[in-house]
């Protein structure tokens, strides 16, 4: 005979709620938002930029306000990537710490290596 | 947590063949999957040829059929044969649903059932749904309320009856629940489609005052954000319904709950 067939399951002994699900799901719908106008800026000044050479692009960057987009960019990208790999870590491994934490130290380099980037062109 | 590979003790063998009587017209073949957990051996795929002039137009009369006249050993639910009990769910030419609503004629060539996928089976095409129904209980299916009881019953608007439309009718058979992956993966923590839809059907009674209550049991990012609106509940209730829609409507009021 199947166990839990006998062990008779209570709802009492039923999941707890953990008070949190609202926010990451609200945040998940608004970068997507924010994203698709971005992502139409972003591949709005790469054809701008294309075969304008290294010097365009520096100062494409130099500009505040294209610095600005570039990074919130990368931030909305990263943090959007975050959520969308947590969801999958959940999904299939879901008492998996290890994959939790090495998601999101990728997506912290990633997102390192980006901001260092964008600040070193814009003082360069 | 996800599963690759059916563990060793699962892996389905082929089992026996039953021949239709001799002089028999219109042939079906069904093939259905059998296990004894008491028997220590592994499941097997059974065949049975029916004359499908023998028995009534639904499957589960060619399941009555060779229960009664070709194997008395085989396994199922069944009770009200009108598709009101949701006894009789079952994964019928690879879709959830109920056999006594289901013509066998719909199906063309070998009828293959098995169980309601991805859970423990007690036996046969038994699955053991103790834990669907600890999920329903642990929503606390009935009306909540703080003020003190009517001397007659509580009345309601035809407009807030009519938003219970969908969502009463859900008669319990898991075919929604057993068809979600999501629900597959982690159904130890995940509600599941059925259970959210009974859930969204107290929060949406207008007679019921725990709303707020009732949401704060269900934010949680495995009891209800488990859902990634794959639709394959709606795809198969047999009643019609979508308790993704309803998934959908708990969700947009979640943040707004205060």
């Amino acid at each position: 005979m199947v166990d839990s067939y006998l062990k008779q399951r209570s709802a009492k002994d039923w999941k707890k709620s953990e008070k949190h699900g609202a926010g990451e799901w609200l945040a998940e719908r608004w970068t997507s938002v924010a994203l698709f106008f971005l992502t139409l800026w972003a591949a709005w000044s790469a054809f701008g930029l294309a075969n304008q050479g290294y010097e365009a692009a520096l100062a494409f960057v130099k500009v505040p306000l294209n610095a600005g987009l570039l990074a919130a960019t990368f931030v909305i990208t990263m943090w959007h990537t975050y959520m969308g790999l947590n969801a999958n870590v959940l999904d299939y491994f879901p008492n998996s710490r290890v994959l939790r934490l090495l998601n999101l130290l990728f997506c912290v380099a990633v997102l390192a290596v980006a901001l260092g980037g964008i600040y070193l062109a814009f003082k360069a | 947590m996800v599963e690759l590979a059916l563990p060793k003790r699962s892996q389905i063998k082929n089992g026996k063949r039953y021949k239709a009587p001799s002089g028999s017209k219109n042939v079906r073949v069904y093939k259905i999957y059998r296990y004894d957990p008491d028997s220590g051996e592994n499941p097997r795929w059974d065949k049975y040829e029916v004359d499908a002039k023998a028995h009534g137009p639904m499957v589960l009369d060619a399941l009555i059929h060779i229960k009664n006249n070709v194997d008395s050993t085989l396994s199922f639910r069944r009770s009200c044969r009108e598709g009101i009990c949701g006894s009789c769910a079952m994964n019928i030419g690879g879709r959830n649903t109920l056999a006594c609503t289901k013509g066998h004629e719909e199906y063309n060539g070998e009828i293959t059932i098995s169980p309601l996928p991805h859970m423990p089976v007690v036996k046969d095409l038994v699955p053991d749904l103790s834990g669907f129904y600890a999920q329903y209980a642990s929503i606390e299916p009935y009306l909540q309320s703080t003020t003190p009881d009517p001397d007659k019953e509580r009345l309601q608007s035809p407009a807030n009856r009519d938003k219970l439309d969908g969502l009463y009718e859900c008669i319990l058979c898991a075919c929604c629940s057993t068809s979600c992956p999501s629900y597959w993966w982690n159904q130890d923590k995940y509600l599941g489609p059925a259970a959210l839809l009974q859930a969204y059907r107290w929060i949406a009674d207008s007679r019921d005052d725990h709303t707020k209550k009732r949401l704060e049991s269900l934010e949680d990012p495995f009891k209800l954000y488990r859902c990634h609106t794959i639709m394959n509940c709606a795809q198969v209730c047999p009643k019609g319904l979508n308790p993704a829609k309803a998934i959908a409507e708990i969700k947009k009021m979640m943040p707004a709950k205060g």
